[in-house]
Parts: C-alpha cells; structure tokens; sequence
C-alpha cells in the first residue's frame, strides 16, 4: 500500500545536512510517510547517510535543481508530497494534526518557518534577509518605477 | 519555508519548470497562488531551515541564480526591479574605483552608501535582528556571482539573434 506522504529531497553532496534533516524525519510521529532522496551524483558519503535512515534513493538528473525535483514528483509514491531541501529542519516534528489534515482532501498545506536556529554568522545575516521584504524598500520601489517608465 | 502539495497538483501544474534555476520555488507558488487549489496554512507550526553558512556558499548560490536569471524574467517581467538591484550592488566596487579619477562619481558613490545604509536600517526593521545590518554584505557577495553570469547569459542572447538575423 502506497504511503499517504513522500518526504522528498534533492540532494548534492549534503552528506552533513541531510543527516540532520533525516534526524528530524525519524521523529516523526506521523509514520505513514516514506522518503525519498534524489541524489544528483554526491561522492561525499551522502548516500551513505540516506541507506542508514533506510531512504529509498533515486540517481538524479544533472540538468539541475528543478529537474531533480521533478524526478522527486515522478518518482514519490505518496498520494501527498512535502518536497523539502537538505538543508531544512523539523524540530517539532510534522503538525500534530496532520492525519486529520491529509484526510481533508486538501491540495496545499502550508506553514511558516522559524528563523532562530542559525548558528553561523553568515546564516543569522541571511535568516534577516528572509524576513526582509526588499519589495517594500524605496530602492526597489525606485528601480520598478524606472523600469515602468521605460515599460 | 516548506509546504505540502498534492501529487496531483504537481503533475496538472506540469511540475517545475526546468529552464529555471533561479526562482523555482517562486515559480510553483506564483502559479498556486490564488488558484482554486483548497489550501490551508498553519498558524501555529513552524519548520526551521539551514541556510548558505560562509559568503563563498553566497557566491555560489548567485552564480547558479545568474545563468537563469534572465529566464525568470522573461516569465515575470514585473520582477524586473531584481535585475537593477544586482546591479546596483555589482556597481559600487567599479563606482568606488572610478571615483578616484572622476569627482562626479564621488557623488554616485555617496549617493550608493546612503543607500546601502538605508537597506542596512531597514533589513533591522523588519527582521527585528541586528544582523539585519549586515543583509547589504550577502546581497552584495550574492549579486557579485549573479551579475557576471546574467551578462554571460545576454551576450550568448544577443550573439544567438545576430547570427540568426545573419
């Protein structure tokens, strides 16, 4: 019987991200789910990581990452897909909710995302940068105007 | 930030769109959002996400975005005002060092560093974070590896239609 979810991740070398990630999958306590990486050729022990968690593993296209999460699409068995990056974490699992949720016949069922586990410098400036909406600057207010005068 | 979708969905949407690899995220929730889809978002769960942890993952990351930059835009023209923000940031080295030889660039430059403090002032205000001060330095490292591949990506444009003129 095909599982309810596929957890899905395209992946390249990610050997460190994606153990963390598959950590926080094993948590779950919603277990009607299989993941499935779709590995684009890593040489780091990536695949290495994703057998142990007992993955089920697809070789990847290399034309790039929407190929792959194509390949994700095509190749999940869940009638839902919660397409994830390696570098994604869950530390409170899945909603607990989330039977419930999936028996609702939605199409999309979406959340936010929590910006204080960064730990590198670089990532808690990038993290402030996410939750910039640069579109409300008058830098880029300015450039949509100029380009609508020109438009 | 993650979501659910329906395998179906994903496949009447015809998937991601491959001749993209800036955006395509963007891409599938430009083409959701607003839609018949039944969506429900969760107020009261949140995901967590990793992101590029040293400025050279930065530069990377703006490399792959520049070689289909240009794609996106031709599919969203109104997101336009994002190429004149590369630029903007990709210019102050080269405004810097023409400013030594050029007095009027002097003022470009000083009209550039007000700027880069505004963003700076701003990135605080609404991340509520201090590091928000620093969102000009990645959007700098991040435009310095978009912009030379978007200008690849015009000449190989433009050559392609002269020869096909030709």
């Amino acid at each position: 019987m095909p599982p309810k979810l596929s957890v899905v991740a395209p992946v390249l070398n990610e050997k460190e991200n994606l153990r963390e990630l598959l950590e926080d999958i094993d948590d779950f306590e919603f277990k009607d789910y299989e993941v499935l990486i779709v590995d684009g050729g890593s040489s780091d022990g990536t695949r290495k990581v994703a057998k142990e968690f007992g993955a089920r593993i697809v070789d990847g296209p290399q034309e790039g990452m929407a190929a792959a999460r194509n390949k994700c699409i095509e190749e999940a068995r869940g009638e839902y897909i919660l397409m994830v990056d390696a570098d994604f974490r869950f530390p409170d699992g899945l909603p607990g909710d989330i039977n419930e949720l999936l028996e609702k016949d939605l199409d999309i069922i979406g959340w936010g995302t929590d910006f204080s586990a960064q730990r590198a410098l670089v990532e808690k400036i990038y993290a402030a940068e996410y939750q910039m909406n640069f579109n409300n600057t008058i830098l880029h207010r300015l450039f949509s105007f100029l380009g609508g005068l020109n438009g | 930030m993650a979501r659910i979708l329906k395998k179906e969905v994903y496949q009447e949407l015809g998937g991601y769109d491959e001749d993209l690899s800036y955006g395509e995220f963007q891409d599938i929730r430009k083409r959701t959002d607003g839609s018949k889809l039944e969506t429900k978002h969760l107020q009261d769960f949140e995901d967590s996400q990793r992101f590029r942890r040293n400025f050279k993952q930065v530069y990377g990351q703006g490399k792959w975005y520049g070689k289909t930059f240009i794609d996106f835009l031709k599919k969203y023209p109104e997101e336009y005002a994002s190429l004149f923000t590369v630029f903007f940031f990709f210019s102050i080295p080269f405004v810097a060092i023409t400013s030594l030889f050029v007095p009027f660039f002097r003022y470009l430059l000083l009209l550039q560093g007000l700027m880069v403090l505004y963003i700076s002032l701003e990135a605080y205000r609404q991340s509520g974070s201090v590091y928000g001060f620093l969102v000009p330095l990645v959007k700098f490292v991040r435009s310095m590896g978009m912009a030379p591949e978007i200008i690849k990506y015009l000449i190989r444009d433009i050559s392609k239609k002269v020869k096909e003129r030709l």
